[in-house]
């Protein structure tokens, strides 16, 4: 395709970035084709391997604190842990205590049982009376 | 999207998205910076990033973006008045009088034109997008596109053609 052929598909927005390019790169007698090659800057050498090193760091940053966090969470559950089977063996009674309770707590009551009593209740499992003399 | 995944379809496009960024920044150092900030923000929405349906559009958006953003929050600088006496300038060569000329009159022709037609101009010549990354930018159709970049070239041509007997045939 001639040159300014290309020029008319250009001007009419028909052309290809790759037409584009080789319009402008063939000629160095076109004030905007000169405009457009001194105005655009390229990426500098080695600024996608200088970025893909700060990610990476970055990740491991990001790695370090999460571990630490992790570290810093289990150590707390240890403690807690540790602080709450304390306390439970300390209030939880022990069997031979539960009966030793529980033989206190019948003592109270006399062996005999009344001669004169009025029964207020009474079912199949438990009886209520007043004792009286 | 994982570290390979990354590395291989999105790295790339740091020398897509580079002109543009240069464009706007206007600086070696700042580009660079920004074009790694812009790097990591992607990095970190990578899932996001993988279910995109035009990856390339919405990391070209991104970097626009976060260019506009820098640009709201950098200080004005101070322009050197002396500037016109400084010793250094007088050293320029005629090829660069000759560019700046040049630039300052391109300069004032891109001022001229609608915003539209001004942007999608620069986005297609100078930062060399396609038709599907310019849409995903301005939110125009392929088709509204091409009828605004083909006002603005014609526009850019013909004023240019007055100055510079623009297309020596």
């Amino acid at each position: 395709m001639k040159r300014d052929e290309v020029m008319k598909k250009y001007l009419d927005g028909e052309t290809s970035l790759e037409e584009e390019k080789e319009l402008f790169h063939s000629t160095n007698e076109d004030a905007w084709a000169e405009h457009l090659s001194q105005s655009k800057k390229a990426a500098p050498e080695g600024l996608e391997d200088s970025i893909w090193e700060n990610i990476q760091s970055k990740r491991q940053q990001k790695q370090q604190f999460i571990y630490g966090l992790t570290a810093a969470a289990a150590s707390v559950v240890m403690v807690m842990s540790f602080i709450f089977f304390n306390n439970t063996n300390d209030t939880e009674m022990s069997l031979s205590q539960k009966e030793q309770m529980l033989q206190e707590a019948l003592s109270m009551f006399p062996e005999e049982k009344p001669a004169n009593k009025e029964v207020l209740y009474s079912d199949e499992l438990i009886e209520i009376y007043v004792a009286t003399n | 999207m994982n570290g390979t995944k990354f590395k291989e379809t999105i790295l790339p496009l740091t020398q897509k998205i580079y002109p543009m960024i240069f464009r706007m920044l206007g600086d070696v150092e700042d580009s660079n910076d920004a074009i790694q900030e812009v790097m990591i923000k992607l990095w970190n929405q990578r899932k996001k990033l993988a279910q995109h349906p035009n990856i390339t559009g919405f990391v070209v958006l991104t970097a626009r973006n976060h260019c506009l953003d820098l640009l709201k929050k950098r200080k004005p600088q101070m322009v050197d008045s002396d500037d016109s006496i400084n010793p250094e300038s007088t050293y320029r060569t005629n090829q660069e009088v000759e560019y700046q000329e040049l630039n300052a009159i391109i300069g004032e022709l891109l001022k001229e034109l609608p915003e539209q037609q001004r942007e999608v101009l620069v986005l297609r010549d100078l930062d060399g997008f396609e038709f599907a990354e310019i849409a995903e930018l301005t939110g125009l159709t392929r088709d509204h596109i091409r009828v605004v970049l083909s006002r603005a070239r014609k526009q850019i041509s013909s004023k240019l053609k007055t100055i510079y007997s623009y297309e020596k045939r």
